[in-house]
């Protein structure tokens, strides 16, 4: 057991399984008092079951630690509040969020459905900003605050998954910005993009888990590493060090936890520009443009031709 | 002027916008027929005789395939999408109310997907088609406008995807970051919207200060590796060097 994180009180959010538990149990056994959110639903968001949160509650306090098991849905905002008042009621404060619960409903966008949208998007961003927007007045208040938000590598593209994206990158930009609003009120905010073999990656194309180069993302599960290190707890000790005060000099960015290494991200970056003293016209760029914005861009996904 | 987009047919969302505006004004110079959705009043004669007015909510999915098939009703078909919905709402973030996010998430993010999907599944099947998604850098992390910075940034996720969905039928998707002084923007969006660069795919262009620029994604630019699971011992210790300048 260690103290880093005496006194202090978290919440984790799809902590029932996968990386959020191990971040719940490692935050716990620092010795912060949790609060293990889990809805219980599965991988497309159906259903519920308060065994998952009740299970690492139980586990979490068999060790000696503090926790209390939480079942509400990170989708809506009035529920959101339910989750971060049961940690201000029971324990007084609430300096750690990790939101790492989601959903995955993937489908082609051409054949994507409203509420396959919906879903996905009120999980993940939404859910962001409902667990932010209800725990940011306690940290400002208490001028301290960690905010861990799961993002993932599909954000940099993945077929199939136009809504999952949209909602990642979505909670990129939404981080970087709370990050520049709240660390000099002691908050920082960053986003995660973990990688496990988990129930969730078990649903993500092989690409997308083995993609290299590119489209510029680097491998989300490291294939030069043996099998233990898809294991989820290697997540746990990076998102829990940008939980702790040592890690207050992280803010507003995308850190990489999977397999035994912790990477941090570029954001997208201008790597040409070009200049004109005056007006650009349609001729002068289709002239310039190839020879200097496109070149050496390739087609992620080049045309094919028709199956016969 | 030239005749680019003759014999094309572009529909141009949010087109009362200043560079949506002037996107299709150049499409139109260029020989595109067009469907411009919420135009500016007065940008009537700037558009081509014949040009379809309509005034759909593009974050609603019926609203969004009616306008998708606008195209098809007038013109019988429908060769570019430019989707240029944007809400920006300024408030700090312990003060930015649920009717706001939303707000600014359906209006800049689904606003986005709705038309994107339906003209996704028609130039699926005629195997061509571009798509231009206007946004801006507030994700690169702008202050006090968290909700717009979010729903930027999704649009620029988004169109990876896009792009990674409809490649392999011939189709592109691209974001323009607009910014402050975007001279070129239409310009630059047009050319997006031509057959000239079909390997332009999934990227993220900017304009502003005068400057036109393309965007590397993000790559790993830093990591610490440790031999097995990582001790929080070890990330103490080593985690920090991966802030240190280069």
């Amino acid at each position: 057991m260690g103290t880093r994180l005496e006194g202090r009180v978290a919440i984790v959010t799809g902590a029932g399984r996968g990386i959020g538990r191990t971040v719940a149990m490692l935050l716990a056994e620092e010795g912060a008092a949790v609060v293990v959110n889990d809805l219980g639903g599965s991988v497309d968001g159906s259903g519920a079951s308060t065994g998952p949160a009740e299970d690492v509650a139980a586990e979490i306090r068999a060790a000696g630690g503090e926790a209390v098991a939480s079942f509400d849905s990170v989708a809506d905002f009035d529920s959101a509040g339910v989750i971060v008042r049961a940690a201000v009621e029971k324990y007084g404060r609430v300096d750690v969020l990790c939101n790492a619960a989601g959903i995955l409903r993937d489908r082609m966008v051409f054949n994507m459905t409203e509420e396959e949208w919906d879903a996905v998007l009120r999980v993940h961003l939404y859910g962001s900003y409902n667990m932010v927007r209800q725990c940011v007045p306690h940290m400002i208040e208490q001028r301290y605050g960690r905010i861990a938000l799961f993002s993932s590598v599909s954000g940099l593209g993945s077929a199939g998954q136009t809504n999952y994206t949209s909602a990642k990158e979505g909670i990129v930009g939404y981080a970087r910005a709370l990050a520049k609003e709240l660390t000099p009120s002691g908050i920082t905010v960053n986003a995660i993009y973990p990688g496990a073999n988990t129930r969730m990656m078990a649903t993500v194309p092989d690409h997308v888990r083995h993609r290299t180069g590119g489209g510029g993302a680097a491998e989300i599960v490291g294939s030069h590493e043996p099998e233990e290190a898809l294991s989820p707890e290697n997540n746990a000790a990076k998102i829990v060090y940008l939980c702790t005060e040592a890690g207050g000099a992280f803010s507003g960015r995308v850190v990489a936890t999977n397999g035994w290494a912790m990477s941090l991200y570029s954001t997208r970056r201008v790597t040409k520009s070009i200049h004109t003293a005056g007006e650009w016209t349609l001729d002068e760029l289709e002239r310039l443009v190839p020879a200097s914005l496109a070149s050496g861009l390739t087609n992620p996904a080049p045309a094919e031709p028709p199956r016969t | 002027m030239g005749n680019r987009f003759e014999g094309k047919v572009a529909v141009v969302t949010d087109a009362g916008s200043p560079v949506a505006s002037e996107i299709a004004g150049l499409l139109a110079a260029e020989g595109a027929s067009l469907v411009v959705n919420n135009p500016a009043p007065s940008a009537s004669g700037a558009l081509s005789s014949g040009s379809v007015s309509t005034e759909y909510d593009v974050a609603d999915m019926a609203d969004a395939e009616a306008l998708i098939e606008a195209a098809f009703d007038a013109f019988g078909r429908l060769d570019v999408l430019v989707n240029s919905a944007g809400l920006r709402v300024d408030a700090p973030a312990h003060a930015m109310e649920p009717d706001d996010f939303d707000r600014v998430v359906s209006a800049s993010l689904k606003a986005v997907f709705a038309p994107t999907k339906f003209a996704a599944a028609r130039f699926r099947q005629q195997r061509s088609g571009r798509i231009v998604n206007l946004t801006s850098d507030a994700g690169l992390g702008v202050a006090g406008a968290s909700a717009y910075a979010a729903a930027s940034e999704g649009v620029v996720g988004m169109t990876r995807t896009v792009a990674r969905d409809l490649g392999k039928y011939g189709v592109t998707c691209n974001a323009l970051c607009v910014g402050d002084r975007p001279e070129g923007a239409s310009a630059l969006a047009a050319l997006l919207c031509t057959e000239r660069l079909p390997h332009v795919n999934g990227y993220a262009f900017g304009a502003h200060d005068g400057s036109l620029v393309v965007y590397a994604d993000p790559v790993i630019e830093r990591s610490i590796h440790g031999w097995g699971t990582m001790t929080l011992d070890e990330t103490d210790a080593h985690a920090p060097a991966l802030l240190e300048a280069r």
